[in-house]
């Protein structure tokens, strides 16, 4: 990083020519997104560019607190709760499950498994439909907090980010803490965890971020809107007698605004823990 | 301190036999090494002495114990690796002294240990720094700490200098056997690098396709390999060999050069197909010698290396003279009948076994 500040001007004028229409084309529908929330649908229609609201007015805020007969503070819990309860349950269980994978891959079964979660990124999401609704019911989770948890805690991406560190850490350290006398469980949480604290952080994140804007897996396990998240609301403003614009827009701001704001105090984080599972440290 | 008693083990890996039917016996507070090319099981044979691979026939004892199904920690046995395998995540301290927490030893005995093996290693200053910042040779000292602050009863090496550069392995050997010098710890230290095993060695152990090709003290295996493949494996560069036959008290080449024997030799048997070996160290310049074409010639200032062709066949020499030779010329050797080897041609095996083939002093 040091020799960004001592490259070109010319390099750096360049650079920053190309950096900013790619900031200013994605930052763009985002201030639009803002600047639309506090705009009534007939001034978004009459005049769409406005960079600046006409007024600055809040009361769509108050418009938007009940949405589809529940309350909005209930969609909002909804979705604090599910997202954290299946970062933590996923966290948990794919770091376990990698560390097994690596430490005793030739236990029965685990190259299925490995495979399987590989299939699970290829497969489109929405053939998941039936079998899913139909895993659940025999379940009885339909309907239920578990239902939902349990299914957005299971990621691939989550596993194989795991797995991809386990794999890189060198044989020869878990066997000096076998030779150390550490007992299976010692190794686990003495040695291996403590070392995969990046790459947990990021896996924590990632999952947080991913299943903050899942819809599709909460309304399918829903039987009622009081198990809701702020993003399937979301949708349903999106009703069949036409959409309400500033209200949409007034809504997305609530879904995105503190996710984007948790992710950019948390980038450097993420890009660390990504890069470390990439290249063996 | 113990004794390691290694009988008839055998290794398989599936259909592979990495290890067939190894036998050594380490004497309390040896220093043995074990030396091969790569694949010859020796780095097997150590991890089946530590614990870490199974044993698939055979027994192994350390001290009175058969420890074939002993786990690792229960076989009072330090292990240091290539790679040295620190703790990354704990400091130097935290490193050398987490098989003693484990153990649950008083913080006071602890912090005793450490300080001692520290001391021993000189790495005081360096306690509470990480792994990622410290050298090579820093890390591989911590590694060796870890080992000490154990007090073993066995030290396993697995080429813990492989990965250091080629000066600061020089002085690690020496380090490493001034710490043996120290402690009197049986140890078994394996490496690929001949170089280190004689120089290090109470006693070496050349291995070669899951067998002991022969045991015994750094100088006897340079003066009296038991067979073609200690005698190419041992020394440096390596041994010369031509194929040829007696005849007449004298080897005769496959392509008619001909080096007299000592009598001892050339009773191996009139008309017998051999391989003469001789050391490129163990020629000297002879204006009536035998006439070698040179391929090659690299002064190192010390001595001289030439590449050469004697009769078509390729020899190597190092000569204490500076020679003015250059490639394409010819320069005489000659060998000393009493420094010459003999080996059966079919199976390699030494055919004099009377007295040592000695350098003269």
């Amino acid at each position: 990083m040091n020799g960004v500040g001592r490259t070109h001007p010319l390099l750096r004028f360049a650079a920053w020519a190309v950096a900013l229409p790619v900031a200013v084309l994605f930052l763009y529908p985002y201030w639009w997104m803002m600047v639309s929330a506090l705009r009534s649908t007939r001034e978004i229609m009459s005049a769409p560019l406005r960079l600046l609201p006409e007024r600055l007015d809040l009361s769509i805020f108050s418009e938007i607190s009940r949405i589809g007969g529940v309350e909005l503070w209930r969609y909002a819990l909804n979705s604090v709760a599910i997202t954290g309860a299946s970062t933590v349950v996923g966290v948990v269980v794919t770091a376990l499950g990698a560390y097994a994978l690596v430490r005793k891959p030739k236990l029965p079964g685990f190259a299925v498994l490995r495979w399987g979660f590989l299939v699970a990124i290829m497969y489109p999401y929405m053939l998941l439909v039936i079998p899913v609704y139909l895993v659940m019911y025999r379940l009885g989770l339909l309907g239920s907090y578990s239902g939902i948890v349990l299914f957005l805690a299971l990621g691939p991406i989550q596993f194989f980010l795991f797995e991809q560190f386990f794999r890189a850490i060198p044989k020869e350290v878990i066997e000096a803490a076998v030779i150390d006398g550490a007992s299976e469980a010692q190794i686990l949480f003495r040695i291996v965890l403590p070392m995969a604290a990046p790459v947990t952080a990021t896996v924590a994140l990632i999952t947080f971020l991913i299943n903050w804007a899942q819809w599709f897996p909460v309304m399918l396990i829903s039987t009622t809107p009081d198990t809701y998240t702020l993003p399937v609301a979301l949708l349903s403003m999106n009703g069949e007698l036409g959409a309400n614009f500033q209200g949409i827009m007034a809504l997305a701001v609530l879904v995105t605004l503190p996710i984007a704001v948790l992710f950019l105090l948390a980038q450097k984080r993420v890009m660390a823990g990504m890069a470390a599972g990439a290249v063996k440290g | 301190m113990a004794t390691v008693r290694i009988s008839e083990v055998h290794k398989r890996f599936e259909a592979t036999e990495v290890l067939r039917g190894v036998s050594v016996d380490v004497a309390d507070g040896e220093f043995l090494v074990l030396v091969g090319p790569s694949g010859c099981g020796k780095s097997t044979l150590l991890r089946m002495i530590a614990g870490l691979e199974t044993i698939s026939a055979g027994e192994i004892r350390i001290g009175e114990r058969i420890v074939n199904d002993v786990p690792p920690k229960e076989r009072d046995i330090a292990m240091v690796f290539q790679n040295y395998a620190l703790y990354p995540h704990m400091s130097v301290a935290d490193n050398m002294a987490f098989a003693l927490k484990l153990r649950g030893a008083s913080q006071a005995e602890i912090t005793e240990r450490v300080g001692r093996a520290a001391a021993i290693l000189g790495l005081g200053d360096l306690l509470g720094r990480f792994p990622r910042q410290l050298s090579g040779g820093q890390r591989q000292r911590v590694a060796m700490g870890r080992a000490i602050v154990r007090d073993p009863r066995v030290f396993l090496f697995d080429e813990p200098l492989s990965n250091l550069d080629a000066k600061l392995r020089v002085s690690m050997r020496a380090e490493i056997k001034d710490l043996h010098r120290k402690l009197a710890t049986t140890t078994i230290y394996v490496t690929h690098d001949q170089i280190e095993a004689m120089s290090m060695a109470d006693r070496i152990v050349v291995m070669h396709d899951g067998i002991v090709e022969q045991i015994g003290a750094p100088l006897d295996l340079y003066d009296r390999p038991a067979n073609r493949f200690v005698a190419g494996f041992i020394g440096s560069p390596a041994m010369n060999f031509v194929e040829g036959r007696i005849e007449g008290g004298r080897f005769v080449s496959t392509r008619g050069l001909a080096v007299p024997l000592a009598p001892d030799r050339g009773a191996a048997g009139d008309g017998r197909r051999v391989v003469l070996g001789f050391r490129p160290e163990h020629v000297r310049l002879d204006p009536e010698g035998i006439p070698i074409e040179v391929t090659v010639i690299e002064p190192t200032g010390s001595e001289t290396h030439l590449m050469a062709s004697a009769a078509g066949h390729p020899v190597t020499c190092v000569l204490r003279e500076r020679l003015a030779a250059g490639p394409g010329e010819t320069v005489r050797i000659a060998l000393d009948p009493a420094l010459v080897h003999l080996f059966d041609a079919d199976d390699g095996h030494r055919l004099v076994t009377g007295e040592p083939v000695r350098a003269p002093l």
